[in-house]
Parts: C-alpha cells; sequence; structure tokens
C-alpha cells in the first residue's frame, strides 16, 4: 500500500476540516477528498462511504462528452444524475499537471448547506421534481488556468440562502485540493512521475487482488436480499429495495435490476449514491490491507436500470437519497450477505454496517 | 454630420432592429417566441461613459427599458473584461432583471477598440426550473423558489462557447431542447445586428455615426420637453390597488404615484407605495422604470423612443417597498403585477394633468398554464395559454378599446387556436367578445373575453391560474366606467366547480377537465352619456351591446323594429340622467 498516497488524502482532508472550520463541524463525515488516475480511477480516497458516488462523479467528470479540464482549472458539478447524492453535495476535480499533461486528478467532496429550491436546507419532502429540491450544476468551471472565475463562482453563490457558508465550502474544497497538488508535486520531485503513477497503479492492484482472494473464499452462488422501507413519509407504500448478489469465482455483482420504477417523491437514490451504500455492507469484511480504491471495481459490477429507484433519471427528486433509499439498498444488500455468511459474522456485520449507514448528521 | 444623414442613420438602426425581431421569430423553437412573440430586441450606444437606448423594434416596451438596467449590470460586472465575441446573459431580477424568465443577452460591438453598440435581445423563457414550472409559484416567499437565478456571465468569450455555462443553463429548465434553440435564435439576431452595425459604419464612418446617435437621443429629449412644457405645472397624485400577492397574504396592495410637472421636466415619485409582500408580486426597479417610461413613450407616438427621450423623467423609488423590493423578496409575476398597478397609478396622476392623453395601458392578468404529458406523443409539455390572458385595452380619447394589447406588451401576438390545439392536448369549445361587458365611456373599453377550453388526451396533467383585478378591475377615465374584472372556473356547471377569483395552484387537469377564463376588458374614457348614439347603435349590431345595455349604460333608446336609435327619447333621457 503506498503510504505516500494515503498521506496526500489525509493531509487534503486535514486543509479541509481546518477551513471549513466550526461551522461545517456536524457536516465533517460528508466530505471526501480523494486522488484520481489520468483514466478515473480513484488510487485513495480518506472517506470511504463516498466512494462509490466519488468513483461515478469522477468518471462523468473526465468523459469524453465532459468538459475539457485544462491546467489549474477547478470543476464543480453538483448533480445527482452525474454522480452526487442530491443536490447539496458539490465535487470539485482539478488536475496536476506534468511535463504539461495532466498525470493526476485531485478531487474533494462535500455536503454543503443550501442551494435555492423550495425549502432551506434542500430537503423537500413535497418535492416531485429535482427543480424542487434546489439548482443543478452540471460541471461548471469555477477557477481557470489558476484563476477565480467570478461570475461562475457568484451564480452558484447566488443561488444560495446562505451564499457566505457556501463559499466558505467551495473555497476550502479548492483549498484542500490546493494543498494537494504542492504535496503530489513535492513527490514527482523526490521519485519523478512515472514512479508516483506505479505507485498509484500499484496500489490499485494490491486491492483488487486483496479483494479477489477475500471473495475466492465465499461459496459461489445467487443470495437474494431485500429491505421494507420504512418512513411515514413516503406515499408510495410497500416499497423494497431488492439485491440478487452473484458470486463467481473472485467477482461478485450486486443485481438491483429488478426494483421498481422511481418515484415522484424525494427518496429516488441517484445512481452515485446507490454504489456509495451497495459496497458498504462490504467494507466490515474487508481485512485491513485492502484500500478503498478503484481496484474495488475490477471485482465487484453493479447492475442497475435507469428509471428506476435505485438509478432514477430527470426529473426525479433526490434530496432523502442518502437516508431512503441509501440506508436500504445497504440493509438490503447486508441482507443478501449474511445468506451466506456464519452466524458470529452476521451479528458484527449488522453492527458494522447499521453503524456505517447512519453517519448522516441529518438522519 | 448633415441632420438628413443623421435621420437615415436613425430609421437604419430602427430597422436593424425590426431585422433582429423576425430573425427571433423565425428560428426560435418554442411557441412563446415564434407564436407569442414573447420577446424584445434593441440596439444600444455606449459612449465610454454611459449606456443609451437608441432603437428598438416594434416590441415588448415592458421588456426593452429593463434590458437598459440589465446592460449596464453587465458592463460594470465584467468591466474591462468585455472583448470582440463576448456574448453576456443575466436573468436576475437584482441583477436588472425583472422576473427569472426574462433572459438578456448581449453581444458588444467594436469600433477603434472600443465596445460601442451592443444589441441586446431580452426574452421570456418559459421554465427556468424551481419548484413550479414557468416559475409560477404562488407560495414563493423568497426568490429561490422561483427558479434558476443567472449572475451576469458570459455565455461566450471571444468567438467561444462557454460550454459548461450553457449546460447548465439547460440543466435547469423543463425545456431544455427550447430553451438550447432559443438561445441560439437570441444570439444570431445580435450577430445579423452586428454585421448590419458594421456595414452602416463602413459606410459612414464611426465618427459621424456617433454624432448622429449624439443628434438622435438630444432630439428626442427636446421634442419630449417640448410636450412637457404644454403641460400645466403642478403635482398630481394617482393610486391603483393590487388585489392581492396570492399565497403572500397580502390584499389591497397599494401604489401611490406623484407626478410633479415643473417646466420641461417630470418626477414621477412612488413613495408611499405599499412595502415589499411576500408573495410574488414586487417590481424590482429596471421593471418598475419600463412600467413608468413605458406610458409616457405611449402618450407621446410620434417623438421617437430612445434614452433621451427618457432624459427630462426622475423617477423616485423607495427601497424596500413592492416597487422597489430587496432581495430575496420574490419577483415572479412582477412584469405584469404590480406592473399594471404602476402604470395605472401613473396614469390616475396624469389624468388630473393631461386628461386627453390618458387611458388604461397596463395588463389584465388571467394566466392559465398547464403542464404534464401529453398522450399524443408522450413528451412532456408546458403550455401558456396567451389566448385565456386576452386583450385589455381601455377606451382612450377619440378611439374606442382595441381588440389587442395595450402599450406595455404591444408585440404579443395572440395565437392561434389551430396552432395551439396542434401544439398542445387542449380542444377550443370557444373564445369570443362577452355582450354588455365593455366598460362604458364616450370611448368605451374593449369587452370582456371569454375562453372556454378543454384538457383533452394528456397524462398527469397539472393546471395553474393566476387571476387579478377581480376586485379592483381596470379603472375608467374622465368619467369613464372600470372594466368587469376576470376570474375563472373550473368544470362549469359541474358537481366539482372551482370558482377562480385569485388563484389556483398545482390542481389536477386530468383529460375532460373544462376551464372557462373571463378577462375584463379595459376601462372607459369619458361620460358614457357623451358618447354617439350612433356607435352605441354600431355596437349593438355588432353584439358587443344589448339593446337594454344601451338604455341602461349609454341612455341610448334604440328601437327593435327598425333598429335605429329614437333620437329625440334619447335626448330628454340623457338630459334627465345628467339632471341627477
Amino acid at each position: 500500500m503506498s503510504m505516500r498516497l494515503e498521506n496526500v488524502v489525509s493531509e487534503m482532508a486535514f486543509v479541509l476540516k481546518e477551513r471549513m472550520g466550526a461551522r461545517y463541524n456536524r457536516w465533517v463525515k460528508d466530505t471526501a477528498v480523494f486522488v484520481v488516475t489520468s483514466d478515473g480511477t480513484i488510487a485513495a480516497i480518506n472517506n470511504e462511504l463516498h466512494f462509490g458516488s466519488a468513483s461515478e462523479m469522477v468518471l462523468s467528470l473526465l468523459a469524453p462528452e465532459g468538459i475539457p479540464i485544462e491546467q489549474g482549472d477547478v470543476i464543480v458539478s453538483n448533480d445527482p444524475y452525474l454522480g452526487s447524492s442530491h443536490v447539496q453535495d458539490f465535487y470539485i476535480l482539478s488536475p496536476v499537471h506534468h511535463q504539461a499533461k495532466p498525470i493526476l486528478f485531485l478531487g474533494a467532496k462535500a455536503h454543503l448547506p443550501d442551494v435555492g429550491g423550495d425549502v432551506q436546507g434542500g430537503f423537500n419532502l413535497r418535492a416531485e421534481e429535482i427543480w424542487a429540491e434546489g439548482v443543478r450544476f452540471t460541471p461548471l468551471l469555477v477557477c481557470r488556468e489558476g484563476r477565480t472565475d467570478t461570475c461562475a463562482l457568484n451564480m452558484i453563490l447566488l443561488n444560495s440562502r446562505t451564499p457566505d457558508l457556501l463559499r466558505l465550502g467551495l473555497e476550502s474544497m479548492i483549498a484542500a485540493v490546493g494543498a494537494g497538488k504542492k504535496n503530489i508535486q513535492s513527490l514527482i520531485e523526490v521519485s519523478g512521475a512515472q514512479g508516483l503513477l506505479g505507485e498509484a497503479e500499484e496500489v490499485v492492484t494490491d486491492t483488487e487482488n486483496g479483494l479477489r482472494e477475500t471473495v475466492s473464499n465465499w461459496p459461489n452462488g445467487e443470495y437474494l436480499g431485500d429491505c421494507l422501507v420504512h418512513n411515514g413519509n413516503i406515499k408510495a407504500k410497500g416499497l423494497r429495495v431488492e439485491t440478487k448478489l452473484k458470486i463467481k469465482g473472485d467477482e461478485i455483482e450486486i443485481d438491483f435490476s429488478m426494483n421498481t420504477s422511481q418515484l415522484r417523491e424525494p427518496y429516488n437514490s441517484p445512481r452515485g449514491n446507490t454504489l456509495s451504500f451497495a459496497l458498504i455492507p462490504f467494507f466490515p469484511l474487508l481485512h485491513s490491507g485492502i484500500a478503498i480504491n478503484g481496484g474495488i471495481w475490477k471485482v465487484i459490477t453493479v447492475k442497475t436500470n435507469k428509471g428506476t429507484l435505485v438509478d432514477p433519471v430527470l426529473p426525479a427528486p433526490t434530496s432523502f437519497s442518502p437516508f431512503h433509499v441509501g440506508r436500504e439498498i445497504s440493509t438490503s444488500v447486508k441482507s443478501s450477505i449474511e445468506k451466506f455468511l456464519p452466524g458470529e459474522e452476521k451479528e458484527r456485520l449488522d453492527r458494522r454496517v447499521t453503524s456505517l449507514i447512519s453517519w448522516h448528521p441529518t438522519g | 454630420m448633415d441632420l438628413i444623414t443623421a435621420e437615415i442613420i436613425r430609421e437604419y438602426l430602427l430597422t436593424v432592429s425590426e431585422e433582429m425581431s423576425e430573425t427571433v421569430t423565425r428560428t426560435a423553437m418554442s411557441p412563446v417566441f415564434n407564436e407569442g412573440h414573447d420577446y424584445s430586441t434593441a440596439i444600444f450606444y455606449f459612449d465610454g461613459r454611459q449606456i443609451s437606448l437608441i432603437a428598438r423594434a416594434t416590441v415588448v416596451p415592458e421588456h426593452i427599458y429593463a434590458s437598459l438596467v440589465s446592460l449596464e449590470v453587465m458592463l460594470k460586472t465584467f468591466e474591462a473584461d468585455i472583448h470582440e465575441g463576448d456574448i453576456g446573459l443575466v436573468n436576475d431580477p437584482y441583477f436588472g432583471g425583472s422576473h427569472l424568465p426574462d433572459w438578456t443577452i448581449m453581444k458588444p460591438v467594436f469600433f477603434e477598440g472600443k465596445p460601442t453598440f451592443f444589441p441586446v435581445v431580452r426574452a421570456h423563457q418559459l421554465d427556468v426550473g424551481g419548484p413550479v414550472a414557468a416559475c409560477k409559484n404562488a407560495y414563493a416567499k423568497t426568490i429561490w423558489q422561483e427558479g434558476f437565478r443567472i449572475y451576469p456571465i458570459k455565455l461566450v468569450e471571444q468567438g467561444k462557447t462557454r460550454e459548461d455555462v450553457w449546460r447548465v443553463l439547460l440543466a435547469n429548465t423543463r425545456l431544455a431542447s427550447d430553451v438550447d434553440n432559443d438561445l441560439r435564435a437570441m444570439i444570431g439576431a445580435c450577430k445579423i445586428a452586428e454585421d448590419r452595425i458594421r456595414s452602416l459604419v463602413s459606410k459612414y464612418g464611426i465618427g459621424e455615426v456617433s454624432e448622429s446617435v449624439g443628434y438622435i437621443l438630444n432630439y428626442s429629449e427636446k421634442r419630449f420637453r417640448e410636450e412637457i412644457s404644454t403641460w400645466p405645472d403642478g403635482e398630481y397624485e394617482g393610486q391603483a390597488f393590487l388585489d392581492s400577492d396570492w399565497g403572500g397574504g397580502h390584499k389591497d396592495i397599494n401604489i401611490n404615484c406623484k407626478v410633479n410637472v415643473k417646466a420641461d421636466n417630470i418626477s414621477i415619485d412612488l413613495a408611499g407605495s405599499h412595502p415589499q409582500v411576500e408573495g410574488c408580486v414586487n417590481s424590482p426597479a429596471g421593471n418598475t422604470a419600463s412600467w413608468l417610461y413605458t406610458p409616457l413613450t405611449a402618450i407621446c407616438p410620434d417623438i421617437p423612443v430612445n434614452s433621451g427621450f427618457l432624459r427630462p423623467v426622475k423617477l423616485i423609488l423607495p427601497r424596500g417597498t413592492v416597487v422597489n423590493p430587496d432581495p430575496p423578496y420574490p419577483t415572479g409575476q412582477s412584469t405584469v403585477c404590480v406592473g399594471n398597478q404602476i402604470c395605472e397609478a401613473l396614469m390616475a396622476a396624469l389624468e388630473k394633468c393631461i386628461p386627453e392623453k390618458v387611458a388604461t395601458a397596463g395588463l389584465d392578468l388571467t394566466f392559465l398554464y398547464n403542464w404534464g404529458i401529453d398522450g399524443r406523443h408522450g413528451n412532456y409539455f408546458l403550455g401558456l395559454d396567451y389566448i385565456a390572458s386576452a386583450c385589455s385595452a381601455g377606451g382612450t380619447y377619440g378611439q374606442d378599446g382595441w381588440g389587442g394589447y395595450t402599450a406595455t406588451h404591444c408585440a404579443l401576438r395572440i395565437p392561434t387556436y389551430e396552432m395551439t390545439e396542434i401544439q398542445f392536448p387542449y380542444l377550443y369549445h370557444r373564445g369570443e367578445y362577452v355582450t354588455d361587458s365593455a366598460a362604458p365611456g364616450k370611448w368605451r373599453g374593449v369587452p370582456a373575453w371569454e375562453l372556454v377550453r378543454e384538457m383533452t388526451n394528456a397524462k398527469d396533467a397539472t393546471v395553474n391560474i393566476f387571476v387579478q383585478s377581480y376586485k379592483y378591475p381596470l379603472r375608467g377615465y374622465v368619467g369613464g366606467k372600470p372594466g368587469t374584472g376576470n376570474w375563472f372556473v373550473v368544470n362549469p356547471s359541474k358537481p366539482d366547480e372551482i370558482f377562480v377569483d385569485s388563484f389556483l395552484d398545482r390542481s389536477p387537469s386530468p383529460p375532460g377537465q373544462v376551464v372557462l377564463a373571463r378577462s375584463g376588458g379595459g376601462g372607459g374614457w369619458g361620460d358614457p352619456l357623451e358618447r354617439y348614439p350612433q356607435m352605441v347603435l354600431d355596437d349593438v349590431l355588432d353584439e358587443y351591446v344589448s339593446i337594454e345595455g344601451a338604455e341602461k349604460d349609454y341612455g341610448v333608446l334604440i328601437n327593435r323594429e327598425t333598429m335605429k336609435v329614437d333620437e329625440e327619447e334619447t335626448r330628454k333621457l340623457r338630459e334627465k340622467r345628467k339632471r341627477g
């Protein structure tokens, strides 16, 4: 495992927390910082709870049809249909260049307080469409060639009831990425770009190998899981999240394709959120030497159908997805895993997953 | 510079504005643009210190004066960072806009290294995100509950489109395809204007063109000052009321207007107007200015409209009121309400100064919106039914209220029933004037308009209705009577009938639902007893007025057999009524 990349994200996380300060204390768990290789693989992340969502967002931001990101640029998005869980969750990404080529990207994610919509804070129980929850920022360059694009930044801030707090959040994320860039540049000076990229590749491979070894010890088969959605505010009654977990050799498929159509209620889980919550039950089962990074996706695939509760399309509202149905996704996956786990491990898994899925501060 | 050349240049720039307008009509995609014509085009001039309107097409004046403020704000925001090939955009009411759907696009045209001309298009985008489609949130207490706020930003930089900005715009509308195309239409119009302006300057040179612009502005100023100096000096007061701010909970919202005429200057002071309200009727300063300038230009139809015209006018718009609110108060309906009442209050004040020049100049409000899935093809639809919010022209000296929009929205067009039925899942049962509903006057208002429409093949459809002027219909002038006011009935004469005199918020609109919209018409001008009896008879023959109505409202007696005016009996009846 590359401690050097781990250290980079640790320091980024420290800077983010320090810059966000006391006003963001209760949201600390709803942040993440990460290092991404130029092909969109997350090589290191400080908070595994957001790994799925971050992976999805990074792929969207770096997609060929996406907005080009040049040296000194910082791109922002909060779009749930690109990877975010809900419009309150902002992601930024910025490249690290070496010899005029982007070799790595550094990113940050944070839940920020308000981005317009009908209800302060964005949690709108009556929302039937995403625009009732707030403004969607598809990828927007807020820094270009190292300079803040004041108009673009102000356009985001203008759509918030708490522009000062939003500015603080965004600037803290940018500062965290800036700190990460300095450290990456230092590492390049020490071991060269190729050396660092080699390390990134190595940690991803280590994770893949470690996970394959773990999975290969699990019995092959198809395991069904489900979870009833418990919430009095949801109009759709008898709502369930269903899972079909397939283990074959050293690979896993988590199949959510049988799930119900998306709702005109704010409980739809965008694919990024679904990925995050689908992975949570696996983390307690991994030994501590397996780092959370893009190596996971070499082993685990997640199948969803567009237009469903777990992979909605425009204009489905999503603001409550980190609670419902995010938690039910984890519980459903957990129940499928329990089908092949021995009794004492089931209990341990249950405790750990219950704890992990309760991270959200307003939960 | 010679005056003939200056006049040629003035007319040329007007023609360019009209060509911009035609470009938008012929290239835009949404019916709001190409059918309703809810946009405006103009050309502005920048002398390095000040922005001036120099030419406008036959447009929605309520748009165009407010564009002046939008452009000023954009220039202030971009400062020195304005280049050839840039296109700027803003919609925010607190950055020069009026309400969020009105987007203003500008393009600088450079000469000798300086941004000198600015073609501008301001247009109503039907949807800008927010909790309620079409920015029609009756319960909005803040602007964030109305939709997406666009800070002044460049859509195009030195000829290169900001793809990231463009995509954000499209992500925040329910009508992304329409907006995508309509933005291109707006930009196209500005580019055509640039070409034409360059041709002009290449022919005459920037020096002569700039001098001509100076002349054009000075000429309008001189003409309007001459007009004002014919008005009696003095202080004149007027007042108008808005029924309510819908979901905000305020009623009887007053607009106070004090006009001071002194020599060749005029000041308009709206002090005493209602404090800003939680409902979506607050009018930002640019919008208020538009609604004050428009009546002034309307009463001087032979003076070229530009910033020179506006120089003798001083506006006093107290902060924190419905005529100049502070953020974050909502403004979604301000372009009609309280805009119309601002206009009415000014007309009421001017009635005491120049009675023969005043009339209804605002716009009544009967907004009917539907959205849902069109069952014919399964696509989302969002329709603003302009046909329901028909014309509210009042009588004025020498002229009855006409069957078209009043000055503030004079370029709007009422789409045809047939085209609207093709575009939306509606079936129109009827649309017609209502007998005995025209506001009586020596020159009467236009009759009330009644529309009956059925929802046909729609799924998950919703209806939103907004009404004003039920309690306070459009006023009459100089003894003319007021209009008859506005209202709706949903499912008339059915067990689930709903009478709407204020608003209906996001109500289901299933197939078979029938909506009756009644738009009450503008006020009359002058004493109805002075209306020429022959004109009353003409109205009877046209079924605008019944024989009973002729007697009751005008004191005109018509023989049912001969269908002629009984002149002697009419004279006697009128004399008797005048005596009291």
